[in-house]
């Protein structure tokens, strides 16, 4: 699990290198609009290449640099992945609903998350809605939809 | 004389006076809770940034900084939790002293040096700046690209932890930073078809997602009790404690000097400072180990140089447009957004906005005091702000704050994609810090290259003809040659035992 990340960095990296060689060249300057971002996708790639190296070479290895097993606990995933997901609809929804029901929904939502208790989260959530209005909204004249 | 009248002016006035209360209030708050950090007290200002004047805006960053940076070291007494990372250095001393009784004595020394310390960092700011703005008017783009360079050296090389896992964090940043039309003939760049990434990844939204998000992720987990318990405050916070700033002066004194020189250093920070001033008051003390005196001394000499890094950390952001830390790379996308640019000429076109800053730091570092005193009073009832609470508002905040940078849901798209950039990054260990300071030093950099290369007629050799630049050129040479050592000692298999440094 942990050689995903040097391996999806090497192709990342190979991708913006691609990408960044296929912009047209520069007539009138010695630097063309690829030479920059090329060179940052090579080192991106370089450094992929010496993580990778560091998660084959596991035997002595009590340098911080190479000890990269990911210690993300299965909990504070899965509440990752809620979270993003709750951002998602709310970006999705935000132009379509509007500030109040958008973000109330998901507020309530990440109140309930934490402390699984209804009514709390519900009061929680059209608080920090009603707060957050007023101070932007009617205070700072924030356009929000 | 003109310029700090002007200055004066500026200050004192009720928008900057209530300002630096609000925010003090707001940063002292943050700090004091455990989990919220300052970055996270400057992401959350941000948003109502946009709407104060430039003076205000910048008021609002130093005050908040300031007071969250102390108050990092209130649960750190009282709970064992260290409210930021640079009060993790001396947590064990003071919750130690607390478990003692002597709560009042830690945080007592601590609120006053930080004081002192906060002050003598804004000394440092006033004298250095505007000489090295002096300096830097004769530097050309050879100079800023290897400038630039190092700060960026510094930051993989100084920030601790691994040098790989920097060396991918200031790359990724300074790719970011390529985002957009090219600085040479206008080419759209990795843009994706998206007319709004034309000028680049908006900044604001970017920053919001990057460090607020993976910190709402850790502090969204199902929470069973929040109201943790907490070591109590007997005592007169400050009078109690008079005596021991006054025993440990000379230590104090040399801390707040050597902490806001490495503020200076760009990369470095508070963090940095608060860590290698520990560690040498407990390699040159005299005092018996484990004492009472002994812990004081500790924590008066690391409180005093974490804050007087954060004035040392505005010298390179503010003469050279460089990032000292984070946090100042934070305050750098608020000076840009109120028109603001920082540089050497910074003193000449906004000359009295910057000595109302140095004028605010002095203001704020005085301000705390009273405020950390009410703060220590309060914690009890800080606590009791149920958690879950605390993540909505947040959240909530950071939606509107990347809404209204340009008043378009596209930011809210930027904060939810860099949300989950940092999420990733973080799980695997890359230090977002250096990201951020790749990202905001990407174009610039990108710009000088450019700028020289074209000058030279394509030589990069070119880039070594001045005599400063070529200096600037050895040292990053020295910290890259230092940097490749280490990892191909590394690589080829070297079993010494080697200490991690702290992350």
């Amino acid at each position: 699990m942990e050689r995903v990340f040097p391996i999806a960095l090497i192709c990342a990296g190979a991708m913006a290198f691609y990408t960044a060689r296929s912009y047209p060249k520069s007539m009138f300057s010695p630097v063309d609009p690829g030479t920059f971002p090329s060179l940052l996708a090579a080192g991106v790639m370089v450094c992929g290449l010496l993580l990778l190296i560091g998660t084959f070479r596991k035997t002595a290895q009590p340098v911080a640099d190479e000890d990269a097993s990911a210690n993300m606990g299965m909990s504070e995933f899965m509440t990752g992945v809620a979270l993003i997901g709750v951002l998602i609809l709310l970006a999705l929804s935000f132009d379509v609903l509007g500030f109040i029901e958008s973000c109330g929904a998901v507020a309530v939502a990440l109140a309930y998350l934490q402390s699984r208790r209804i009514i709390a989260s519900i009061v929680t959530g059209v608080l920090v809605v009603a707060v957050v209005y007023v101070v932007f909204k009617t205070l700072l004249a924030v356009p929000l939809p | 004389m003109e310029t700090l009248v002007a200055a004066v002016g500026l200050v004192f006035t009720s928008e900057v006076l209530l300002t630096v209360i609000a925010s003090s209030f707001l940063g002292i708050v943050m700090g004091a809770i455990p989990g919220l950090t300052a970055l996270m007290a400057l992401a959350l200002i941000l948003p109502f940034t946009f709407y104060m004047s430039p003076v205000a805006a910048a008021a609002a960053m130093v005050s908040a900084s300031a007071m969250a940076m102390t108050a990092g070291d209130i649960p750190g007494a009282l709970m064992r939790v260290p409210g930021t990372p640079a009060s993790a250095a001396y947590t064990m001393d003071s919750y130690t002293l607390g478990l003692e009784g002597k709560a009042h004595r830690a945080l007592g020394v601590g609120i006053i040096v930080s004081a002192f310390g906060g002050i003598l960092g804004a000394i440092y700011l006033m004298l250095i700046a505007p000489t090295l703005a002096e300096v830097a008017f004769y530097f050309s783009s050879d100079e800023y690209f290897w400038l630039t360079l190092l700060g960026l050296s510094c930051t993989t090389l100084i920030g601790g932890g691994s040098t790989i896992r920097s060396a991918i964090a200031v790359f990724i940043g300074l790719g970011l930073g390529t985002v957009g039309l090219s600085v040479e003939g206008g080419v759209p760049r990795f843009t994706g078809g998206y007319t709004e990434l034309l000028g680049g990844i908006p900044l604001i939204p970017a920053l919001i997602g990057l460090f607020a998000v993976p910190e709402l992720i850790k502090m969204a987990r199902p929470v069973a009790d929040n109201a943790a318990r907490i070591v109590k405050v007997k005592g007169r916070l400050f009078l109690d404690s008079i005596a021991d700033v006054w025993r440990y002066k000379r230590g104090i004194l040399a801390s707040s000097n050597l902490g806001a020189v490495i503020g200076v250093v760009p990369g470095a920070g508070s963090d940095v400072a608060a860590w290698i001033t520990y560690g040498l008051s407990r390699r040159f003390t005299k005092l018996k180990p484990e004492t009472t005196e002994w812990r004081l001394q500790g924590v008066a000499n690391a409180s005093a140089a974490n804050n007087a890094a954060l004035g040392g950390a505005w010298v390179p952001a503010l003469v050279f447009g460089i990032p000292g830390d984070t946090l100042t790379a934070l305050v750098i996308s608020v000076l840009y957004v109120q028109g603001i640019r920082p540089g050497p000429s910074i003193f000449t076109e906004s000359g009295p906005e910057v000595f109302a800053i140095f004028i605010i730091f002095i203001l704020a570092n005085i301000l705390l005091l009273p405020m950390a005193w009410m703060c220590v009073r309060a914690m009890n009832l800080l606590m009791q702000v149920p958690r879950y609470a605390i993540v909505p508002m947040i959240l909530t905040v950071c939606v509107v704050g990347a809404y209204a940078a340009d008043n378009d849901s596209f930011g809210i798209w930027v904060m939810v994609v860099f949300g989950i950039l940092g999420w990733i990054l973080e799980s695997n260990k890359i230090p977002l810090g250096p990201v951020v300071l790749g990202f905001i030093l990407g174009r610039p950099l990108e710009q000088y290259f450019v700028a020289s290369l074209q000058k030279y007629g394509g030589d990069p050799f070119g880039l070594l003809t001045r005599p400063t630049a070529t200096a600037l050129a050895v040292c990053v040479g020295i910290l890259w040659s230092f940097q490749i050592f280490s990892l191909v000692r590394n690589l080829i298999g070297t079993r010494r035992s080697i200490k991690p440094q702290g992350e």
